[in-house]
């Protein structure tokens, strides 16, 4: 019996390639969500991101049986098979990618309007990230999104960690410039 | 507030109202996913702990490390053998021995209850 609440990706993960199915439900009621949402982020289209997160999730699946323990987080893992297939299926689209919408808040104690607010929000963030260059979008995501810390991404992104900051402030200041005309539309009140 | 902290405190409010609205996976995808873990598991090699060998008696390694029964039925032919020339040598044995030994040859005699060694010069 699984103690989904305690046990850790990795831990999961051995079982699973121990032949434990348990393992395997766990890991995708757990992973799949964070890989999608992250995948929809960087794509900003709902197929797209479908289509990666199932990759990404298959190819943990794949690595499990030699899966080293200790050496990196699996999340850490995913987010970077995430993300070099993100970038591999932009490359190859040439950066059409609709905006879907996006799904509806969750909150239960929020308002219809407080939701409908939320929901501008989300998508004119996501408008304003689509137009980041892919890397400073993937960084700004993972820190003030993800809420990863700044090692953490550098890992996942194969960069300094004076590298991600800068592009962290960079891709701040573009979304700010992007989001200033939408300003009263999304209820920020001088 | 400076305009940097008020830019900065407007992103923190979208960063936010992503994080609550944050694209759930349908179920169609996670079912699929969920696939793919059984075919990929389905391939993995069954986990077996490894076979316990029987125990071996000293007796059975000394045969394996000569060679295996063939080379223990030999060895035991040859040893009753050498029993059997011993208690009862044939006739015209001495002879071949001294042709061999270049006319001169020693009878050694254990003697099996003193175990006193007899030496003496042969003919």
């Amino acid at each position: 019996m699984i103690d989904d609440g305690q046990a850790t990706d990795e831990a999961l993960l051995v079982l699973f390639a121990n032949g434990d199915r348990a393992a395997a439900g766990v890991l995708t009621a757990r992973l799949t969500p964070r890989v999608y949402a992250h995948a929809f982020r960087l794509l900003g289209n709902r197929a797209d991101a479908e289509d990666i997160a199932q990759e990404a999730m298959l190819r943990l699946w794949r690595i499990a049986p030699d899966w080293r323990q200790g050496e990196a987080r699996v999340s850490t893992w995913l987010y970077r098979v995430v993300a070099n297939l993100c970038t591999d299926r932009l490359r190859r689209s040439g950066r059409t990618t609709p905006l879907d919408s996006v799904a509806e808040p969750e909150d239960p104690a929020a308002t219809p309007v407080q939701s409908m607010q939320a929901r501008l929000r989300a998508e004119a963030l996501q408008e304003a990230l689509n137009q980041l260059p892919d890397r400073q979008r993937q960084a700004v995501v993972l820190r003030h999104i993800e809420e990863l810390a700044n090692p953490e991404i550098a890992e996942i992104m194969g960069i300094s960690v004076e590298a991600v900051e800068s592009l962290t402030a960079r891709g701040k200041r573009r979304l700010s410039a992007a989001l200033i005309q939408l300003r009263e539309e999304l209820g920020y009140v001088e | 507030m400076t305009d940097k902290q008020k830019d900065d405190a407007r992103l923190a409010t979208l960063f936010e109202a992503a994080r609550d609205t944050s694209p759930a996976p349908g179920d169609d995808l996670l079912a699929r996913v969920m696939q793919d873990a059984d075919r990929v598991q389905g391939g993995f090699a069954p986990v077996t702990a490894p076979a316990r060998r029987a125990p071996v008696s000293g007796l059975t390694r000394l045969s394996r490390m000569l060679g295996g029964w063939p080379a223990m039925a030999g060895l035991t032919a040859a040893m009753l053998a050498g029993i059997w020339i011993g208690i009862s040598p044939p006739a015209g044995l001495a002879r071949v021995t001294m042709a061999a030994l270049g006319g001169q040859s020693y009878v050694i005699d254990a003697d099996p209850v003193s175990m006193f060694d007899f030496t003496q010069e042969a003919l």
